[in-house]
């Protein structure tokens, strides 16, 4: 349902998007599309997994898929913290944790201050990324978790 | 069209989906009523068929609307009784309830679907009843007549008197007969007189109603008639077209009136199943479309129905059973009873409870408060498991069921006749691997079909039935559910599937010869496998059978082939009750936990550190451990997970192996520490995680952290153990064939790469693998500076006439113990290791240094005596050891010259091998080819001072003659030893346990020497 609704067009309309950092940058992902927020516990490394899963969690009796976001952007892998955490969302009926390297805020974006991807992206590749909001500080850039789930499924 | 109303339209499907999901049965249960019509079930029917219709034309899906329209008009017809649903009705509509599934099924798509063929045909069944005539152009002549019967035309006969005819071997038909237009073949006079003369008149009467006196128009005469004949040669004989001739079978309905029904329908309904019955068996008489074309069919079903009607019309069961016969569930709800989930209800209820007070217990600190109420818990927990998995439980009847309608179409297709009986449907199974069986079943059913039942026409000239009959049958059996599928056709040939396995290079020549049948029969589960003799739609191209048996296996089960050449086959499929909840033994590598199925263990083996370098060696480069004479591949769980850090790998640490099987494959799984076995609950891994094949999924453990479940198909796959082990796997499988004769392990290796030799490996000690600048020369020995010693080597050509080696780099060392000393056998290349029979060929090559020769893979592989070549007679090894009184203990002494022995063994080879040894000895040696010849050579009076003895022998093996000499009480202090190639701990134990002095392993003279020695009270400088 949560895949549904961050790529129907109500996207275009003001938002209550998450907060997070990975590194200097600050990404959101709509509130919608994320089930809750949790600390990472102890988590199980799987043998030969691909690089972007960090491991399994055990949340209220699911095993649920960890994937570093990190290393899906292309950066170098997270390193854990007490800040660490995960976002666990929904895809294809199945949970997955998304480690991010902290959840700041819930922000209200509105269509104003949406604003295309620049063309230079920097040094992402900009198809995990859906557009940028200018927050009263600095950018905000909204996540497509679409893309960044089909990415690591088809990407090992 | 539907205005993207994509909810609606799925819920359409499902509701469906739900209604279509009983019809098949239940058009089945109307079928086997026949006219003994149940309302209950048409009208269930008729409104699943019906809702269906509205919602589709209020959705705009044509097709579903028009097919659905005309399905609904035939039942209506049905259900008001002016149409009796005979097999061709019940069949149409079936076909046509199968064309809806698909319309439905692809919802979006179904209004460019051609229905037309089907409405067509559903048409015309409307369109016979509105006009009886049509019957004569009717293609299916054997059934068509009796679809309609017009129950208001009597012949004024009691049911009780077709009933009494039946019941006295005769058949009951309805004849018309054209007065008009048979007046050219017969007088009606001429007619009565026949009539008479081979058979007898019960009633008849005239049918006007056709008539108006115009020529072409039928005058009918209905006659009933009882005759021994069955309707084909009644046809015959009168020269009538056989739809004039209609099998009658007089049932007695609940109002008590008589009324007329098709001897098929009657068949049938006789064959379903009574509620009260023992077995709850179901048999489907799938004969009955071809009723008259076997006279012996033809009388089957009509006494089956009279011995029903004869219970007084209390004809129950057939819609019963149909009406609470569970469909598959093959969607995502289940249903599950109230009572079920009253239970769960005040189960959670309990728990609860048991909550509340394990607070208040923790609260209170109080330590027997808190134990009690843990219990408690422990109790609720095992209940609510248990009844979770009974709503998960569904009986395999369910599956079964639909088997009844697959045989009698598979029947019809493929011109055979079958019944098919079900047992043990009440077995319960989980719904997963119910949905997972259904498959495979399915196509274990049809190959049966297909490739097992014989045609009745060749049934019948084997003496068989012509109906075949394929048994289903479900029972539990160890913890585990068996399903059992066998058919009595004609068997599988073993010869046949060899020569085709030879063809499709399945397997070597040689292979197939050594293999047994019951190997060879197994042979058929390899991909690319197909006996047909040409390939039909019913099993289609053979690419099915290791598809069977991996979806089989993929759950957890098994499948195996039992079969008799003109008897039948019976396939053999176990199961596990439940994929949900497996016991499992919980290991560790690295730290990190894994859960290995129980289902998959054989068993643990726990290697000392000291044996470590004996039992471990190298094969193709792949670990190998030395088990019981067997070589077992091990995989090492980090070099698998392509864990990087190999710091450790050079350190063989491996102290615990767990060893595992997955299909043929058997391999030893090295683990770092061995926890409890635990009953874990399986949780499937997410997209991410799913190709990884070597986990089958996951666990939570006690601590709440996860556990990864192994899967040993797919380690094996990792580890690319399938191909290297190959060799290993087909000689396993033949040493499971020759069971009479006993097998030796040798290692094979070539001197020079033109020629095979073979080491015993019972013998060698270890493998090393040398550079060639490592050889010593000294004094003409070469030697090899090892582990702090010098390590004697033989060069084979300095043995024996063999071929030199060609100069290498690199040089395997077979090593081996002879006296107190290790040797070295200098083998270039050591590629494989065999299982071999111990019948020899000890007269091709005679030499010394050479047990004999046999065939390997169609090369010659001399297997070389160790012990023989590293004495003085074999050529240059004189100077390595000196022929010293020590090297054979004990043969100086006088008490042992008078020694006797009695030997049993039952191979020629080692009889005469060991009796040469011992007599070289100067002992006397009684030798006797079986554990019953020695017995009775001592009963005899024989004198022996020691019993040597093999263990595995026919007739009387080594325990058994252990045993029988201490239970005697004649021979207390007779020392028995036990020389064998089996040298299990659980064999020491049993020959411990039967009374055996000393348990050896063959082949390793020295020993046997000295324990002889020993036991013969002669001085031994070595025990």
């Amino acid at each position: 349902m949560s895949m549904t609704a961050t790529r129907s067009p109500s996207a275009s309309r003001d938002l209550q998007v998450t907060t997070f950092r990975l590194g200097e940058l600050l990404l959101g992902l709509e509130i919608s599309a994320i089930r809750e927020v949790s600390r990472v516990g102890a988590m199980t490394p799987v043998p030969s997994a691909p690089v972007a899963v960090r491991g399994v969690i055990n949340l209220r009796g699911d095993v649920v898929t960890v994937l570093d976001l990190r290393a899906i952007l292309g950066l170098c892998p997270a390193l854990l913290t007490s800040a660490s955490r995960l976002l666990i969302v929904t895809a294809h009926d199945e949970l997955i944790g998304m480690l991010v390297d902290g959840v700041e805020d819930v922000v209200g974006v509105t269509e104003e201050n949406r604003e295309d991807l620049p063309a230079n992206a920097g040094h992402f590749d900009s198809r995990f990324f859906r557009c940028v909001y200018k927050l009263e500080s600095e950018l905000l850039v909204l996540l497509d978790i679409v893309a960044v789930l089909a990415h690591d499924s088809a990407g090992r | 069209m539907f205005e993207g109303d994509a909810e609606i339209l799925g819920d359409f499907v499902t509701e469906s989906r739900e209604g279509l999901s009983e019809i098949e049965s239940n058009l089945l249960a109307i079928e086997a009523a026949g006219a003994d019509l149940d309302l209950n079930v048409v009208n269930k029917v008729f409104r699943s068929i019906h809702s269906i219709k509205g919602a589709a034309s209020f959705l705009g899906l044509s097709r579903i609307g028009e097919l659905s329209h005309n399905m609904e008009h035939v039942l209506s017809e049905v259900r008001n009784r002016s149409l009796i649903p005979t097999s061709p009705i019940v069949d149409q509509l079936l076909r046509s309830a199968d064309q809806l599934k698909l319309l439905i099924e692809s919802v979006e798509t179904s209004n460019t679907v051609d229905v037309s063929q089907n409405v067509r045909e559903l048409k015309r069944i409307d369109q016979r009843y509105a006009g009886p005539d049509d019957l004569s152009v009717a293609p299916q002549l054997n059934v068509e007549p009796s679809v309609i019967q017009p129950p208001a035309q009597d012949f004024g006969v009691d049911g009780s008197v077709i009933q009494q005819q039946i019941a006295a071997g005769q058949n009951v038909f309805e004849v018309v007969f054209d007065l008009l237009s048979d007046r050219e073949a017969f007088q009606l006079s001429d007619l009565v007189l026949r009539l008479q003369d081979v058979g007898s008149l019960l009633g008849s009467y005239l049918d006007s109603s056709g008539y108006a006196g115009t020529a072409g128009e039928p005058l009918e005469w209905h006659v009933l008639y009882a005759t021994v004949l069955n309707a084909d040669q009644f046809a015959t004989f009168f020269s009538l077209p056989s739809q004039r001739v209609r099998p009658q079978v007089g049932v007695v309905d609940e109002s008590g009136v008589d009324v007329l029904l098709s001897a098929s329908a009657a068949a049938s309904a006789a064959e379903t199943p009574e509620p009260g019955q023992e077995s709850g068996s179901l048999k489907d008489s799938c004969a009955s479309g071809s009723d008259g074309q076997t006279p012996d069919v033809g009388a089957g079903p009509v006494e089956h129905s009279f011995r029903d009607t004869d219970r007084g019309g209390e004809r129950v069961g057939v819609n019963e059973s149909a009406g609470t016969r569970k469909m598959p569930a093959t969607e995502a709800n289940i249903r599950v009873s109230v009572s079920v989930l009253d239970r769960l209800m005040n189960l959670a209820g309990e728990l609860v409870l048991s909550r509340n007070q394990l607070l208040i217990a923790a609260a209170g600190g109080d330590g027997r408060v808190l134990e009690s109420t843990c219990t408690r818990i422990d109790q609720v927990t095992c209940e609510l498991q248990d009844a979770i998995m009974q709503t998960r439980m569904q009986p395999v009847g369910t599956v079964f069921s639909k088997f009844t309608r697959i045989v009698r179409d598979l029947a019809q297709q493929l011109g055979k006749q079958c019944e098919l009986e079900i047992h043990g449907k009440d077995v319960d199974l989980d719904r997963t691997i119910i949905e997972a069986i259904s498959d495979p079943l399915t196509h274990l059913v049809r190959n049966s079909m297909d490739h097992g039942l014989e045609l009745p026409e060749i049934r019948k000239q084997k003496g068989k039935n012509p109906v075949g009959t394929i048994k289903l049958t479900a029972r539990h059996q160890e913890g585990k559910v068996l399903l059992c599928i066998s058919d009595d056709g004609a068997g599988i040939n073993a010869d046949r599937i060899r020569q085709k396995a030879i063809e499709k290079g399945l397997i070597s020549a040689d292979s197939a010869l050594t293999m047994s049948d019951r190997d060879a029969v197994q042979l058929i589960f390899t991909p690319g496998f197909s006996t047909a003799e040409q390939v039909t739609s019913v099993s289609g191209r053979g690419v099915g059978m290791d598809v069977v048996k991996t979806n089989i296996e993929r759950i957890g089960g098994s499948v195996e082939i039992e079969t008799a050449i003109g008897t039948g086959t019976t396939m053999l499929v176990q199961l596990p009750l439940t994929l949900a909840i497996i016991p499992s033994l919980i290991a560790s590598c690295r730290g990190q936990r894994f859960a290995i199925p129980q289902l998959s263990i054989l068993e643990l083996v726990r290697v000392k550190a000291e044996e470590l370098c004996e039992r471990l060696g190298r094969v193709n480069q792949s670990e190998v451990l030395r088990l019981r004479g067997n070589l077992l591949p091990l995989v090492r769980l980090d070099h698998i997970f392509g864990d990087s850090n190999k710091s450790e790998a050079s350190t063989p640490q491996l102290t615990h192996i767990v060893v595992v099987e997955s299909g043929r494959i058997r391999f030893g799984v090295v683990v770092d520490q061995l926890h409890d076995s635990e009953e874990i609950v399986v949780k499937p891994l997410g997209r991410h995680l799913k190709h990884l094949a070597f986990l089958s999924g996951a666990t939570i453990l006690g601590d709440g952290r996860i556990a990864m479940i192994l899967d040993a198909g797919g380690l094996a796959n990792q580890a690319q153990l399938q191909s290297k082990q190959q060799g290993l796997q087909t000689s396993a499988a033949a040493a499971e064939t020759v069971d009479q004769s006993e097998q030796i392990s040798v290692l094979l290796f070539s001197n020079h790469p033109g020629e095979w030799f073979g080491v015993p490996m019972s013998i060698i000690v270890r493998i090393e693998r040398i550079r060639a600048n490592q050889i010593d020369s000294v004094a003409s020995r070469k030697v090899l500076q090892y582990r702090g010693g010098t390590l004697s080597l033989l060069s084979l050509e300095e043995c024996i006439d063999a071929r030199p080696r060609e100069p290498s780099d690199h040089l395997f060392v077979i090593v081996f113990r002879r006296a107190d000393r290790e040797i070295g056998l200098l083998a270039p290349d050591v590629f494989d290791i065999r299982q071999i029979t111990s019948d020899l060929d000890s007269v091709s090559f005679q030499e010394t240094g050479v047990l004999g020769s046999c065939v390997i893979d169609g090369r010659t592989v001399r297997i070389l005596d160790a012990f023989e070549l590293s004495t003085s007679d074999c050529g240059a090894a004189r100077t390595l050891i000196r022929r010293e009184p020590e090297t054979v203990p004990g043969v100086d002494t006088d008490a042992g010259r008078s020694a006797t022995v009695l030997y049993a063994e039952d191979s020629a080879f080692f009889r005469n091998k060991i009796t040469k040894l011992l007599q070289e000895q100067g002992w006397q040696v009684i030798a006797c080819e079986d554990g019953q010849a020695a017995w009775e050579k001592l009963c005899e009076g024989v004198e022996p001072q020691i019993v040597l003895t093999d263990v595995e022998m026919p007739r009387m093996n080594g325990f058994e003659l252990c045993q029988q000499i201490r239970s005697s009480g004649r021979w207390p202090d007779l020392p028995v030893i036990a020389i064998t190639s089996l040298a299990a701990d659980a064999d020491r134990a049993r020959g411990i346990q039967c009374g055996v002095t000393e348990y050896l392993v063959k082949l390793d003279r020295d020993l046997l020497l000295s324990t002889l020695s020993r036991h013969l009270g002669m001085p031994c400088e070595r025990v």
